[in-house]
Formats: C-alpha cells, structure tokens, sequence
C-alpha cells in the first residue's frame, strides 16, 4: 500500500501557481536550528500538538527581550531585528520601535568586523546584539572576552551562534548593579576566541564601542504565585509590561500519580483584567525536560491603561494519547492525540490568581 | 562532503542532516510562501513557523518515499507543503470556528471528514488504493490539498462537472468500504 507521500510522487504540481516569500539568512538558521535539534532528539516529546502552542522555544529563559526595530546598517545585516527572536523566539515581534534604541556601530579589525544591532535596558539588565563577520570558518560558536559595561560596571555573558557561512550573531546580557534612569555603555572586546580546538589563538583587535542608553518603558513584576489542585501546582512566576504587548511567564508542577494515569497534563492560562477586558494571545511556547515540570511563557495584546489588576485564571488538560508518529524504520518518532480524539481528556479550572498591576 | 544540486536527494534519502540544511537554503522561501498563504487568515506568525518545520519534518523522514530527479522533488516538496497547511488550517479553523475559502462545507456525517480526521490515515490510504489512478489523484488533490474542483479539471484538462462526477462515485464507492472499517471501530 502506497503512503500519501509516495501519491504525492504522481501528482505534478503547478509551481507557478505558488510564491515564494522573502527568507532571510536568519530565517534559514532559525529554521535549521529547531530542525537540527528535533531530528537529533530521539525521544522527542510531542506535548501539546496544538497550534496554539507554537514551536517550542529555542531552550532559553529570559523574560524580559524584546525585538527591536532596526535602521542602522540596513543593508549590510538586512533583518537585524531577527537577532533576539533567533535566541528567544518569544513572538514579540511586533513594533517596538519606541523602546528600540539602535546603536550605530561597527568596528572592524584583524580581520573580523564586529557590529553592534540594538541594545535594551529595562532596570535590571542590559541587553546588546551584535553580528560578527569572519575571514574563515571559526565553529558553530565564538568565545568573546569582555562584557558590555553599565557605568563601567557589570557582570554579564554572551551567547553566539552562527547563523551562516563566516556570520555569527550574538547577545550579550549584563546585570545593573542599581536600577538606573539612563545609563552609559562601554563595551570593549578584548579578544575573541574560535570554538575550534585547532584554532585556539586569542585574535585580539580595536573593537570598542560606547553609547547613551535610557530605561526602557519596560516594566517587569514580580507575582511569585501559587496554586495547586489535584497534584496540579502551577505557579505564576512574573509579568512582562511593555507598551505594545505583556508577557506571563510560569511554571506547572505535576504529580508522578496523575502521570501514571494520563498521557499528558496541560496548564494554560486565561487573562482579563478589573475592567473586564478579556486578553487574545498570539504567542504560547515551553519547554521542559521531563514530563514533571514545564515552564509556559505566554505573550498578550497590549494591556489597557486604565487596567489595575490581572486576573488570571490557570486551567488544566488532562488527556491521553492516541496517536504515533513512526519513523521510517519503524521505531516511535512521538505520540499525540488525534485530532476528534475519543480517549480520555479531563479540563479542570483553577481558582483564579488576582495580580495588582504596579504602575 | 557536503549537499550540492546533484547530490542532496541522495544525500537526504541516506539521512545527511546537511542535505536537510540544503532544502532549507534552497526552498525555504517556497515552502514558507505556500504556508503563509494557506495560514494568513488567522495572523499567526507562530502558526506559520510551526507548520514550515513540521513540513521540513515530513520531507526528512518521508525522504525515501521521492522517486525522481530534482525537478520532480520541488513539485513533491509542495504536494507535502499544501497538505500540511491545509492540515493545519483544517485543525485551527475548527478551533477557532472560522470559515474560509478553503473549506468547502460539508455535511457534519460526511465519509470523507470522517476519514480526514483519522491521522493516521492508513486505512483511508488503503481505500484509495482501491481507485483507479486517476480518481486516486482527484481524490488526493481535493481532499488533502484542498484543491478545488475547477483548479483540478484545469490540471487534468477535464470539465469541471466530470471531476465533480468522478468524486462523487468516488465517495460512493469509499462509502462502501468505509462503513465496514466504520462498523469494526478502527477508523475514527
């Protein structure tokens, strides 16, 4: 019996008849890399194969990124805005532009050019993107000696990752010592390194760059709250207040017992505030690495103004699978529920968590 | 060694993962053109990356399934393309309860929604193993790809109201088998 992808052998398509739409370099490595990592994933986890719950996130956790818009240097790094969705893939993609402070600058020297995109700061952390051009391949990542400063001060780290063939994009975070109103960076590499073990000569270079920076209209509060039902717990760990949109980040607890009797267990949250607005949210990602804790990130639309109190309500999915993806030879790729599934699925409500919104 | 044109169908049919990387360069702007144009109704970036990987997915572990040279595998390429976006758009429409101009309504008993809905889909696979060639290709084109019944007949170079007709005995005839396996519980 023929599979549906060896019909699809038969079947002449009219390419003309479809589009293509502008990709760019980061775009490819994007995809590439959340490829890579789920094909080498043996014992994939298939939670939450609903569209809702978009591509998982790339592995990192940070609550406060925003991708800003870019006019510097346009067309050498032509989507440079792309930078903190490849780390962070948070959706925040929408116009930050009063909050994006892009830094004009490039240094170039021994032979890599080092350009600095965008730089945030939001009270606690500086955040600064950079791209670097090399003269050869130097492995799928760089070691780069020397942080942005805040004031001439700050602990922080990079992480670089290569995004073509001699291009590495990267992000630096570094913590502030006190929450400034403005603040001055200085950054000054004082060498970079290659990832390859043959290639272990420090390139030391002029790469130097200071710039102006103002607290971003960010707000992030704590919540730290904390509700459990059945085995359940779900804890709301803080939120994200930007002008155009907000960001709930939290974790969910599960109890051995419920997994023995189900497949997967699911907390998702449901937002409104004091005034009865109810919140649409266009981006929903986690990730874990066991079946006991995950930790959810969920960005809304933009808050109203006149709102003081989040109402957050955390609700529960309880359900079993049905569904096998096998791979070619035959072993079990992931398992999931079928869309119209019959087999067992249980939704429970959670008391409902009331934020004050600090203004 | 690395993927270049003459060389990445067997590179991705022998599982290299950089003839994977290869497709991506190559027709990445395709697959997520065919994606964003199935999915913009419901403004979802998210939605649209997920579906795009997921068709990446499909094409690394049903590599071996491609039969021909590299012409051929652009055109497989978007066969798997329009059916994961329509699978997608299927699933979220009836999530969100939109309407749109590539569902047709069709009556809640249908035979085919009912076998569309199985994942699966073996069973229904070997269903239309048991069409004539030709019906097979209407059958796949208009419920997996979402085609509709004039964009088919001009494919073909047939009336539209002969492929109505064909799908209709098509039905008929799936109907048929259909309510055996329905009657045994393992199709849906």
């Amino acid at each position: 019996m023929k599979d549906i992808y060896k019909h699809f052998n038969n079947l002449e398509m009219d390419i003309e008849e479809f589009e293509e739409i502008e990709v760019s370099a980061f775009d490819k490595a994007k995809v590439k890399k959340e490829l890579l990592k789920n094909i080498r994933t043996d014992k994939q986890k298939k939670w939450k194969k609903s569209v809702t719950a978009a591509s998982l996130a790339l592995g990192l956790i940070t609550s406060a990124l925003f991708t800003l818009s870019f006019t510097a240097n346009a067309e050498e790094i032509p989507i440079i805005g792309n930078i903190f969705k490849y780390f962070n893939n948070n959706g925040l993609t929408d116009d930050y532009t009063e909050i994006a402070s892009p830094i004009k600058g490039i240094a170039d020297s021994n032979g890599i050019k080092v350009t600095v995109n965008d730089a945030i700061y939001d009270g606690e952390k500086l955040i600064v993107t950079y791209t670097i051009d090399t003269n050869r391949y130097m492995g799928e990542t760089l070691h780069i000696n020397g942080i942005p400063l805040i004031e001439n001060k700050g602990n922080g780290t990079h992480e670089v990752s290569r995004i073509d063939e001699n291009k590495y994009v990267g992000k630096a975070i570094t913590f502030a010592e006190e929450n400034y109103s403005s603040i001055d960076v200085d950054w000054k590499l004082d060498y970079i390194l290659s990832d390859l073990t043959t290639d272990k000569e420090r390139i030391t270079g002029d790469w130097h760059f200071s710039f102006h920076l103002n607290k971003a209209n960010i707000l992030v509060q704590n919540i730290q709250q904390h509700k459990v039902l059945n085995g359940i717990s779900v804890n709301i760990d803080n939120v994200t207040i930007a002008p155009t949109s907000f960001q709930i980040n939290y974790e969910q607890s599960i109890s051995k017992e419920i997994l023995n009797d189900w497949d997967m267990a699911d907390v998702d949250i449901e937002v409104s505030d004091n005034l009865g607005h109810r919140y649409k949210s266009n981006y929903h990602s986690g990730f874990g690495n066991d079946d006991i804790h995950l930790t959810w990130s969920k960005t809304f639309q933009a808050l109203h103004p006149d709102a003081s109190k989040l109402i957050i309500t955390p609700k529960i999915t309880l359900a079993n699978y049905d569904g096998v993806d096998d791979n070619t030879n035959g072993s079990v790729q992931g398992r999931y529920r079928l869309v119209n599934s019959k087999a067992p699925i249980k939704e429970l409500e959670m008391e409902q968590i009331i934020v004050e919104i600090e203004k | 060694m690395k993927s270049n044109a003459t060389n990445f169908i067997k590179r991705l049919q022998s599982g290299k993962e950089d003839a994977l990387e290869y497709i991506v360069d190559n027709y990445l702007a395709l697959i997520k053109g065919i994606a964003y144009k199935v999915l913009s109704p419901f403004k979802n970036e998210g939605m649209v990356d997920e579906c795009v990987n997921d068709i990446f997915l499909s094409i690394w572990h049903h590599a071996k399934d491609f039969d021909g040279d590299s012409a051929k595998f652009k055109s497989w390429i978007c066969s798997i393309a329009k059916f994961k976006a329509i699978d997608y758009y299927r699933k979220a429409a009836k999530n969100n309860e939109v309407l749109s101009d590539y569902l047709e309504p069709t009556p809640s008993n249908s035979v085919e929604k009912d076998l569309l809905q199985n994942e699966n889909r073996s069973e229904l696979m070997q269903l239309i193993s048991q069409l004539e060639p030709i019906d097979q290709q209407i059958f796949i084109r208009k419920f997996f790809l979402g085609e509709h019944s004039e964009d088919i007949a001009r494919t073909l170079g047939k009336t539209k109201a002969s492929i109505d007709n064909r799908i209709y005995r098509c039905k008929k005839k799936l109907k048929v088998h259909a309510s055996h396996f329905l009657t045994g519980g393992s199709v849906v």
